[in-house]
């Protein structure tokens, strides 16, 4: 399978604090890989880093041969952690934006998902509550055609029940030739859908294998593993 | 992508700016109504509001428009902004551009506003009619012509000063100092631009000679306005004003130099919280 991103020797820093320290990755198209760790372990830093939102890294940071540029954010669908949309607007002035701005975001797909979930295009975001505009944003991402989705925490603050909508969304439309990137914490409720994870701490690369491999080789699931090796 | 940009840009300011023209076309048409009317109070009241209006419109503008700068680029906002497939230049472009048109066009409600208000107060077009006599009499009527391009240089002058300490205050070193970093660095860059600005205005021999001898003439020349300075507080009664050029060649260039600042780290330099 062809590498969609490669990553080497990567270290950011924010002050004298060192968050990723040499880290070298690369990850191929047509794979669902989960970035776990605790908190503060740098998982949203390399998400934001291959966003092309955090630009002040040392080492080389590519996405289909290029540096995060206006290019590779063309090719990227990424969902953060936080609500990023306008509250003052209305769900569909969201999807006019992405309509206007990515030339591959579909905007019928995303409206029959808007239906399947009950939201209601006319509703200010602002009024909605946090699983509402978490769908809302979810629904917009995933209803991209991108080769890259970054997806950080897209089930934080959520209800069991929207969580597994929110994998479907998820799992219902990633396409084949795509990387999926998603980072969590909630790692029994997504474990199903990983074809590889990576474990990040201590600024490193503590894990990197295929969950098949996790479950050959240790006996352990990915989060008996997690546990294992963030054991406080 | 910038035409697209300029759309959402004017979209979501337009929501709030042009309210308050309507508030100021409410004042204005009140105090037209009651002087016609001849209701003294209600023409005094309604044309007093006008004038608070009027300078509330260009304040109101300038928040609306930093306000909406900071927020859809180094709030959550951010987060979409900078992750369009589009060039951090151009989002910077976008914003400079509607935000400068605002501003003008509230300029132009607040003069309009004040007078209205002046009418309102009595003052008729006889009165404005013999103030521009007095300026054509020195044959000073074509420094609006000056007047001008230099208040929109300075609306475009302070519009990247503010920018400029917004896209500072966002670097990951100014975090800790947090809401007030923004302020400070403007305090400090407004300072020394106002200090070099002065230095080069006075003491650079380049500047525009006025003679106010007869039919008033200016022409350039390369005396510094120092001596100019000295004549008037010494008070002797000059024969010419010499204003000092450099000052404004220095905005110019310091216009272009805090964008492309602006631009370079919003390219390179920003980390979004």
């Amino acid at each position: 399978m062809s590498k969609i991103i490669e990553i080497s020797s990567l270290q950011k820093k924010y002050g004298s604090k060192t968050v990723l320290d040499n880290i070298s990755l690369s990850f191929e198209k047509g794979t669902i890989v989960g970035l776990l760790g605790p908190n503060g372990c740098g998982k949203t830093s390399l998400i934001k880093i291959i966003a092309g939102l955090i630009n002040d890294y040392r080492g080389k940071v590519t996405i289909d041969g290029n540096i995060p540029n206006e290019y590779t954010k063309s090719l990227i669908s990424y969902l953060p952690e936080k609500t990023y949309l306008s509250e003052n607007n209305k769900a569909e002035y969201a999807l006019d934006f992405f309509e206007d701005f990515y030339a591959d975001f579909d905007r019928k797909k995303a409206e029959e998902m808007f239906k399947q979930f009950k939201l209601d295009p006319q509703q200010k975001i602002k009024s909605m509550s946090k699983g509402m505009q978490e769908k809302v944003q979810l629904i917009l991402v995933m209803s991209r055609k991108a080769k890259v989705y970054l997806l950080d925490e897209p089930l934080g603050g959520l209800d069991p029940a929207s969580r597994k909508a929110m994998l479907d969304i998820i799992l219902n439309n990633y396409s084949e030739d795509s990387l999926v990137l998603l980072s969590t914490h909630l790692i029994n409720d997504v474990e199903r859908i990983f074809d590889r994870v990576i474990m990040i701490g201590e600024s490193k690369v503590l894990i990197d294998d295929t969950v098949d491999n996790i479950r050959q080789t240790t006996g352990k699931s990915v989060e008996g593993l997690f546990e294992e090796v963030f054991k406080c | 992508m910038l035409r697209k940009l300029l759309k959402y840009e004017i979209k979501d300011t337009a929501r709030v700016i042009p309210f308050f023209y309507l508030i100021a076309m409410f004042f204005a048409v009140m105090a037209l109504v009651a002087k016609q009317l001849n209701l003294g109070w209600l023409t005094g009241t309604s044309s007093f509001i006008l004038i608070l209006v009027g300078i509330a419109v260009v304040i109101i503008t300038f928040v609306v428009v930093v306000m909406r700068f900071y927020k859809n680029l180094y709030s959550n906002e951010g987060y979409l902004m900078f992750t369009l497939p589009v060039k951090p230049q151009l989002l910077l472009a976008s914003k400079t551009i509607v935000a400068f048109t605002w501003i003008v066009i509230s300029f132009v409600v607040a003069i309009v506003a004040i007078c209205v208000s002046l009418y309102g107060f009595g003052v008729n077009g006889t009165m404005l009619a013999e103030i521009m006599s007095e300026f054509e009499k020195y044959g000073l009527e074509k420094v609006i012509y000056f007047l001008i391009p230099m208040i929109l240089l300075s609306i475009l002058y302070l519009l990247a000063q503010i920018f400029f300490s917004i896209t500072v205050a966002n670097r990951p070193a100014f975090y800790g100092m947090g809401a007030a970093s923004a302020f400070l660095v403007f305090l400090a860059t407004y300072v020394i631009l106002q200090i070099v600005q002065s230095v080069l205005t006075i003491f650079v021999p380049f500047s525009i000679e006025l003679n106010l001898v007869g039919n008033v003439s200016a022409s350039l020349s390369t005396k510094n306005m120092l001596g100019s300075l000295l004549e008037n507080i010494n008070g002797l009664t000059p024969t010419n004003i010499t204003i000092g050029l450099s000052g404004y060649v220095f905005v110019v260039i310091m216009i272009c130099v805090l964008f492309y600042l602006i631009g370079r780290m919003m390219n390179r330099k920003v980390s979004l919280r």
